[in-house]
């Protein structure tokens, strides 16, 4: 806790760069064609990513209520599998449950806001309806 | 003792912790609603947020973040919780344990678990059975008064009160104390320890106790008695965490006692 003029100087010099850091990091990703690719990827790899993914458009979800989002005949254990790599690929962040202190939901990351994930996850999604 | 602005401290803890658990810091100046408001509503966080909603983590509603504010700012410090799991176990059932002479020490080891719990961080380094060098006897609990705050702070600094240490006698009596118990209390208090307690099983005349306790009062030795009921509300309110409650019942005592 910033306690003297001089840790507030301190703390408001690293917030400063951190921002400052952050802002390059968004331009660097956002600019980064191969970025989309990675996460087209990933959003194919495992099936039902796409699905999945969109299924959070509305705001946070606990796997329960994902399950019943995307009406799959899949089981909790595959689609929690999907959550956790989509999860480890940073696409989708825990938040916590203000329902339940001991549960957390899943949510978009950041990445959402910089590349788009939503519409690469439906351009998938669509294409592989067609097929 | 926790004071209100240890409270305050608390909650923005607790706050920045809520924040930091969607990846974002205080933006919305909660802070200051936290530090002006004692208890901010749902209304008050999401006017909060609303102001600054660029800031909002992708996928989270003003709604849905302003509910896990309230409900991290609303969960009792994490002091609290670490109290609360330290001292599980322990029980309020010493009510049960039959007075007389044949059950003293396990009424006094209880009452020895019970202060340590209600104690802790106020006083400290409790012993039982202390010789006391004033008599041949001993103490039966005694505890080293190292509080900066509250109570047994202000007893040092505002009242003058020398207590470097807290001298307990227990009785396990059914009948109200005699005037020998008060004076085995007052003859362990002693220059640099003037403020003792006496603890007992029941009161039943409050005022005759009070006025034992003011009798000793011009020799500068300060005598609190407390019973069961005592106990049992000193420990729910440290179980609750409700700093302010606790001084304001050390207050009402020394209040009795000095008025």
């Amino acid at each position: 806790m910033a306690e003297t003029e001089h840790s507030q100087i301190n703390i408001s010099y690293i917030r400063t760069h951190v921002d400052n850091i952050e802002q390059l990091s968004k331009f660097a990703i956002s600019s980064n064609p191969t970025c989309k690719e990675f996460i087209k990827k990933h959003l194919e790899q495992r099936a039902l990513s796409p699905e999945v993914y969109l299924s959070l458009a509305d705001g946070p979800r606990t796997l329960d209520e994902i399950m019943k989002s995307i009406h799959s005949s899949k089981s909790k254990g595959t689609i929690s599998l999907v959550c956790k790599h989509l999860f480890e690929q940073g696409l989708l962040t825990k938040v916590p449950d203000p329902e339940n202190a001991k549960s957390f939901k899943y949510t978009w990351g950041e990445l959402e806001v910089m590349l788009g994930v939503s519409k690469i996850a439906n351009e998938i999604s669509r294409t592989k309806k067609k097929k | 003792m926790k004071s209100q602005e240890q409270k305050r401290r608390n909650k923005i803890e607790k706050l920045a912790e809520a924040l930091r658990s969607f990846k974002i810091v205080d933006r919305f100046g909660l802070s200051n609603l936290i530090s002006t408001k004692d208890s901010p509503t749902i209304i008050d966080i999401k006017k909060c947020i609303n102001k600054n909603k660029e800031y909002l983590p992708s996928g989270i509603s003003t709604d849905y973040l302003a509910k896990a504010i309230l409900v991290k700012i609303q969960e009792p410090p994490t002091g609290i919780s670490l109290w609360q799991n330290k001292y599980k176990g322990l029980h309020l059932n010493f009510k049960k344990i039959p007075a007389g002479k044949k059950y003293a020490s396990v009424y006094q080891d209880h009452i020895l678990e019970l202060l340590n719990a209600i104690f802790e961080g106020i006083l400290s380094n409790p012993k039982k059975e202390q010789p006391s060098e004033n008599t041949l006897g001993f103490i039966d609990i005694v505890f080293d008064n190292t509080a900066d705050e509250g109570f047994f702070s202000r007893l040092k600094k505002e009242h003058n009160i020398p207590s470097v240490a807290i001298p307990i006698e227990c009785k396990n009596y059914s009948d109200d104390l005699k005037n020998e118990e008060y004076h085995q209390l007052y003859s362990r208090l002693k220059k640099n320890c003037c403020f003792g307690l006496l603890i007992c099983r029941k009161i039943s005349n409050r005022k005759k106790s009070l006025a034992h306790c003011k009798g000793k009062l011009t020799e500068g030795k300060y005598m609190l008695v407390l019973d069961d009921e005592d106990i049992c509300l000193l420990f729910n309110l440290r179980k609750k965490g409700d700093y302010s409650g606790i001084d304001d019942f050390w207050g009402q005592k020394f209040r009795d006692l000095i008025l």
